[in-house]
């Protein structure tokens, strides 16, 4: 508590592994947020860490180099709440998976605007109607890149939809 | 304990019932608040998220229909923020299975058509999910069209409460629930159905229904399942 | 006062729209003082020139109707998808709960009548389809939506009329939504 996340990755970590830059640290688990390097020196502890909108949660600590894509981040964390969503409530069953669905398309590069748009609607959604903790904090990692990876998305986005990009049989 | 409280819901100021959830005292004023899982006389379980409304003092929101009242609660039911997620859920009720109103038994006489009416939904704007979903024909009566379910559990828990025949449950999780009957056996196989026709009533979609109608014919009378439960209260 | 240029524009549909369009009866003459319609399957078949208000049936099922999509979009100042299949893609959007090969030998070899004889067409010269049927917003970006299958006669020409007059209409409000 306390200790600066620079002091977890440099010093009592060893830095990164293969000399890479740092890029992200994932707190939290799967349902906690992405802080870039930035906040490097923001203090662990639990208000601190909800300042920069992720969470203590579990504990778990992810260090990310610069080759990390945190638009997959995002897919990956949503696909592990997909999997563990109850299925009970409407935000939660239907929004994890649709935001699933939406940020690969992102990671595709078939997305347009309209798609960042709908996942920034329903991240918000979700977070506030879902019945329990697990719809609660799903959204975090897609909010939580999106506020400090932001052109990682809009970079992605293509303004015109391709035939190529409908598969054809 | 019951007690008497003071509550104010949009601006309205109402003595109520303590043991009363925000949604009947609601009701009772003639204050609007959309639903779906919720049917008079069935235990609530709070899975639709459609009745949320604001607390003032919380950043939360609450279902109203699981939310019992409390002295001073200022409850918002009617802000942007709720009408904008009141039709976002109906549009994920839409996206999450296959609605084709216009060849579904139940158009024109449908809960949830209705309830995209009333949150002004002229398109969905989020891509369908396209499951591919299975009908039950097998029931000599009934059918039950997966693909219409919004997994409401209204089925279910009329079955359960009012009938005492526990034929439906839920199975799986995630997008991935469906609604089953026994052990995810054909329902004309059951063991348990005893033909009552409740769930039917229930239902507020094209999900049940019975054989004997045709597309556009549906006639669900959901205030029936209330109307037995009510009358099971009273004392003879 | 200068007309407005309108067009109706038919893709995977039904044309069941348009024959709902049809049965706004003698008030298309009032659609006709405000409108020339310029292009459409009623029509003639010239090319979609420049027009101030679209009506786009049906969904996107194929390259042909992508491509005729963008270049409407390019086209139109108010696109407006026109009927549930546009908006939602509706009985059009039924195919995409199966995979399309599936779809081909269901509707091509296996089908009853053709006695497992038939064969899945394959001539440059067809339409190229889309492994999914998409709704017209998921491929341009979408001014107004008349849902219904078809939408009511009044509906779409309440919605017409008042685009005509330079307002913006609303269904909701106007208790015109329908779907189905
Ligand atoms: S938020 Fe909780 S209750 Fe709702 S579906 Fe997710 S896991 Fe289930
Ligand atoms: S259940 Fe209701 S909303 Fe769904 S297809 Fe049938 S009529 Fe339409
Ligand atoms: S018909 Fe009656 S007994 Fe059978 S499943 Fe429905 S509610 Fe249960
Ligand atoms: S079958 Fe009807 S009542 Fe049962 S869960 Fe589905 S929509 Fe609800
Ligand atoms: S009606 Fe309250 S959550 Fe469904």
């Amino acid at each position: 508590m306390g200790t600066t996340l620079r002091e977890i990755v440099y010093d009592i970590g060893g830095g990164i592994q293969g000399g890479g830059q740092f890029k992200a640290a994932q707190t939290g688990g799967p349902s906690g947020g992405c802080i870039p390097t930035e906040h490097l020196d923001v203090k662990m502890d639990y208000e601190e860490l909800m300042k920069l909108g992720s969470i203590m949660g579990s504990g778990g600590l992810i260090v990310m180099d610069e080759n990390s894509d945190m638009v997959d981040v995002a897919r990956f964390f949503m696909e592990f709440c997909v999997d563990e969503s109850c299925g009970k409530c409407v935000p939660c069953r239907v929004g994890t998976k649709m935001m699933h669905d939406l940020l690969q398309k992102v990671c595709e590069n078939k997305a347009t605007q309209l798609d960042i748009e709908r996942l920034e609607e329903l991240a918000v959604y979700v977070k506030e109607c879902s019945l329990c903790g697990l719809g609660g904090s799903a959204p975090n990692p897609l909010l939580s890149t999106l506020r400090h990876f932001r052109h990682e998305y809009d970079t992605r986005v293509q303004t015109v939809i391709k035939s190529e990009n409908l598969v054809h049989q | 304990m019951m007690a008497l409280v003071t509550i104010y819901i949009d601006d309205k100021k109402i003595i109520a019932n303590s043991e009363k959830t925000i949604l009947e005292v609601a009701r009772e004023n003639n204050i609007e608040i959309l639903t779906m899982c919720h049917l008079k006389g069935l235990t609530d379980v709070g899975a639709c998220r459609l009745c949320m409304v604001e607390l003032e003092g919380s950043p939360k929101l609450f279902s109203a229909c699981t939310t019992k009242v409390a002295e001073n609660m200022i409850v918002t039911t009617n802000s942007e923020r709720i009408k904008r997620y009141q039709r976002i859920t109906t549009e994920l009720f839409f996206a999450e299975r296959n609605h084709i109103c216009a060849v579904c038994v139940s158009n024109g006489a449908c809960e949830l058509q209705n309830l995209g009416y009333k949150v002004g939904m002229e398109a969905i704007r989020y891509p369908h999910l396209f499951p591919q979903c299975d009908v039950d024909t097998s029931h000599p009566l009934y059918v039950m069209d997966q693909n219409r379910c919004i997994s409401c559990s209204r089925c279910i828990r009329a079955c359960a409460e009012v009938e005492g025949a526990y034929n439906w449950d839920m199975m799986g999780r995630g997008y991935q629930i469906r609604v089953i009957s026994d052990f995810n056996t054909p329902w004309g196989e059951s063991t348990t159905c005893t033909s009552c026709g409740k769930c039917l009533q229930a239902c507020p979609t094209g999900a049940l229904w019975a054989k004997s109608i045709v597309q556009g014919q549906q006639d669900k009378h959901p205030e029936f399942i209330t109307d037995l439960m009510e009358r099971r209260k009273m004392k003879l | 006062m200068n007309k407005k240029k309108l067009a109706t524009v038919w893709l995977g549909g039904c044309s069941g729209c348009h024959m709902s369009l049809l049965d706004i009866d003698e008030r298309i003459l009032d659609v006709a003082k405000l409108a020339d319609i310029v292009k459409s399957p009623v029509v003639d078949g010239k090319d979609f020139p420049e027009v101030d208000i679209a009506l786009v049936e049906g969904s996107v099922t194929s390259d042909e109707h992508l491509a005729e999509l963008l270049h409407i979009r390019k086209n139109t100042k108010t696109l407006i998808a026109f009927g549930d299949c546009a908006a939602m893609t509706n009985v059009t959007g039924m195919r995409n709960y199966f995979d399309l090969k599936d779809v081909f030998e269901t509707s091509y070899v296996n089908s009853i009548s053709n006695d497992q004889e038939g064969e899945v067409p394959d001539n440059p010269y067809l339409l190229r389809l889309h492994d999914k049927v998409l709704p017209l917003q998921e491929c341009v970006p979408v001014d107004f939506v008349i849902p219904g299958c078809p939408p009511n006669a009044d509906t779409i020409f309440y919605v017409l009329f008042e685009f005509l007059n330079d307002r913006t209409p609303n269904l909701s409000e106007a208790k015109k939504l329908k779907y189905g």
